[in-house]
């Protein structure tokens, strides 16, 4: 959290997970098709196949003097440093799981590294919501494998989300916004 | 032209407290947690009546989905002095309602509803 020279408070939210598990695409729905939140310009740095290199950022206003500065990180194995800096002052975590069989060890291993990075302040200081992505797919695993599969109970709010189609998007924004509101400003 | 009593958001929760005198405090609370427009009482305060939503909402969403009741629509708190209520007010708002134990739940929920209505208009 920081305060601007304008005064307003700005919170940074980052979209945490695996490469191709729709982060970027849940942030591209969120800034084009929800209403209600006034957001800034979108910003991407990525290669020539659009895939993210190290953030997409979008500043975000629910109204009053409170900012979310809304991040991706960059899901590649490669990237590993980028995320690590992007991270940085990070206020709330949406970690964006793939649901793709395919994908089971590129979860754990992002999941492990978010743990990594943040330690045990993560889910105590810094608040986590899960989105369980692409529930579309026909063979998309269970929600209490995938469950299992992150070591995640009951204290957590997890979402089952379509990004390519918003389906959940904004319940599991408005969740880590109201986290984050509720454990940075009313402590 | 004049502008009617509910044509603002304070005069939709005006309104809403004139109607029914049981209703001791009313907030429009963003779906994030944060306090938009209040018509409360000197002793309570809105940034924490906004807190109190959000964590209503929160542990109220967690328990539609987890018993897969489906989306949130309300939360209803009882105490011994009376309600808490909170339903959503269009897509980025909320209405929180505190009464006394005295209240008729049936028209406090028809009014709040009226006033719920108005609020997605205006927001």
């Amino acid at each position: 959290m920081r305060k601007d020279d304008k005064g307003r408070i700005h919170l940074k939210l980052v979209f945490y997970g695996p490469s191709l598990g729709g982060k970027t695409t849940a942030l591209r729905w969120l800034y084009g098709k929800v209403e209600g939140l006034q957001k800034g310009e979108f910003t991407a740095i990525e290669d020539e196949t659009n895939r993210t290199l190290f953030f997409d950022y979008v500043p975000m206003s629910a109204g009053g003097r409170v900012l979310f500065d809304v991040f991706t990180v960059a899901g590649q194995k490669r990237h590993r440093h980028q995320r690590k800096v992007v991270l940085q002052g990070t206020d709330g975590i949406l970690f964006v799981a793939d649901s793709s069989p395919d994908q089971r060890e590129e979860n754990v291993e992002s999941f492990e590294e978010l743990k990594l990075f943040l330690g045990d302040v993560l889910g105590r200081d810094i608040p986590i919501v899960v989105m369980l992505n692409k529930r579309d797919l026909p063979n998309r695993m269970s929600r209490d494998e995938m469950l299992d599969l992150l070591g995640l109970g009951g204290n957590v709010p997890i979402y089952e989300t379509i990004a390519v189609q918003g389906v959940g998007v904004k319940r599991a924004f408005q969740a880590i916004a109201r986290e984050v509101i509720l454990k940075r400003m009313y402590k | 032209m004049s502008e009617s009593r509910g044509d603002t958001l304070e005069g939709v929760l005006n309104e809403l407290q004139g109607s029914i005198p049981e209703i001791e405090a009313c907030a429009i609370v963003s779906v994030e947690g944060l306090p938009i427009v209040s018509a409360l009482p000197t002793d309570v305060d809105e940034a924490k009546l906004a807190a109190i939503t959000a964590a209503m909402l929160t542990l109220g969403e967690k328990a539609a989905v987890e018993l897969g009741k489906g989306n949130l629509e309300q939360v209803n708190v009882k105490g011994v002095n009376g309600w808490i209520l909170v339903i959503q007010a269009g897509m980025n708002a909320c209405l929180t309602v505190s009464t006394t134990a005295s209240a008729k739940l049936g028209l406090v929920f028809l009014d709040m509803k009226r006033a719920a209505e108005k609020v997605a208009q205006l927001i």
